[in-house]
This record gives C-alpha cells, structure tokens and sequence, in this order.
C-alpha cells in the first residue's frame, strides 16, 4: 500500500537524518575545539583566518538549516511531512531553545572572561557560536534517537 | 502510560486491534516515531493528532487520553 511505503521510508529518512546529523556535530565540535581554526597565534588575524571564520559561520548555519529541512527536497511532500512531524518540529523547537540558553550564558561567560584571558571579539562569538550551535544539534539528535528507540 | 499531564491508553487501544505501531501511523497518516513517543508519554499529542488517532482506532479520544486525577 502507497501510504505504508510512505510511513516505513519516512521512518528511515528520519533516523538517517538523526544519523547523519550526529555525524556532522561531531566532526563540526571537533573542527571547532581541536583544531580552532579562526583563533589568534603568531599569524595574528591572517586572510586564512578570516576565511576559515566566514566557512565555519556557513557551516554552522548550514547545520542549523538541516533540522529544519524539511526531511530533505528529494522526496515527496507527504514523506517531508512525515519526517517532519508534530514530534520533530517540538524537538526543533527544545532543541533551538536549548540553544538561546545556552548562547545566553555562553555570551555572559565571554563578556567576564576578559579578566582572566584576553581574546578578539571573533574568538568570542566563535566560543558562543560553536557551544550554541553544537548544543542545538545535540538535543536534537537525542531527542530524535528517543523519539525512534522502541518502547 | 501516564505523563504528568495527561494519562494515555493508546497501546491498550492499539492492542485492542491488534495493531503494530507501524499499522496504527499507517491507519493515523503519521509516523511511527509519533506513535510511540505518544505511547510512552513522552510527547503530548495536539488537538488534530489526537483526533487522527482517535479515528484510526475507531474509539473517542476521551477513551484514549485523560487528565490525571
């Protein structure tokens, strides 16, 4: 039945997409705190570094995008519907909520921080973009793996 | 299953038909993750899932869903 293929395929889509997002958080947090592209060092704010700074804030939007896609412009509208459900766009919703806090006291640690360690103000919003961002996909990984794990 | 706002019958009405989780997202035009985080009480359904169900069981929603006492 077209309605059953539908319901089993947007199933998979959408654990693939949790899959596939997990993924992608890992590697962008490592990026992020291993390699620390965009931070200040003996080549001071290099052309590099800037560059490596525009990437990172695409990256970063770009998965932020993702869990909103609507489970991908591949498929059909009522398999997008599906994987987007009522349940995922609630835990897009705690997920980017959990977000704001997390950018909240991220920006307020940033604005103390100065008293112990000097840094640029790109090193700043890097700090809250990366803890803000990483955060987000986080949550919603997990609550999209709780929401497919079987009772 | 009981949630903290509201307590849910939907696995003893799915089982009442003999239904898998899957059978009942494909009757309630949702998806299986629906089903079962609203089975385990960890999402509330709206109004219009509610219904769907509802109607995919062939029950009311008052027999599915109630507030706690």
């Amino acid at each position: 039945m077209e309605t059953n293929r539908m319901v089993e395929k947007a199933d998979v889509m959408s654990r693939r997409r949790a899959v596939l997002l997990l993924v992608a958080v890992v590697v962008f947090l490592g990026v992020q705190l291993l390699i620390r592209p965009i931070h200040s060092g003996p080549g001071g704010e290099s052309p590099q570094r800037l560059l490596n700074g525009w990437a990172i804030n695409v990256i970063a939007l770009m998965l932020l995008l993702v869990i909103r896609l609507q489970g991908g412009l591949l498929n059909r509208r009522e398999i997008r519907n599906l994987i987007n459900d009522d349940v995922s766009r609630e835990h897009h919703r705690e997920a980017i909520n959990g977000g704001f806090w997390v950018a909240m006291i991220g920006a307020m640690t940033v604005f103390f921080l100065p008293a112990f360690k000097s840094y640029t103000a790109r090193e700043g919003s890097y700090l809250i973009v990366t803890a803000a961002v990483g955060f987000s996909l986080l949550k919603f990984c997990y609550l999209e793996f709780r929401a497919h794990r079987d009772s | 299953m009981t949630h903290s706002r509201l307590k849910n019958r939907l696995r003893e009405e799915r089982a009442r038909l003999d239904l898998t989780q899957a059978d009942l997202a494909v009757k309630a035009e949702v998806s299986r993750k629906t089903i079962n985080t609203v089975e385990n009480g960890v999402f509330i359904p709206s109004t219009d899932l509610a219904l769907k169900l509802a109607r995919a069981l062939g029950t009311t929603v008052e027999s599915i869903f109630q507030l706690p006492d």
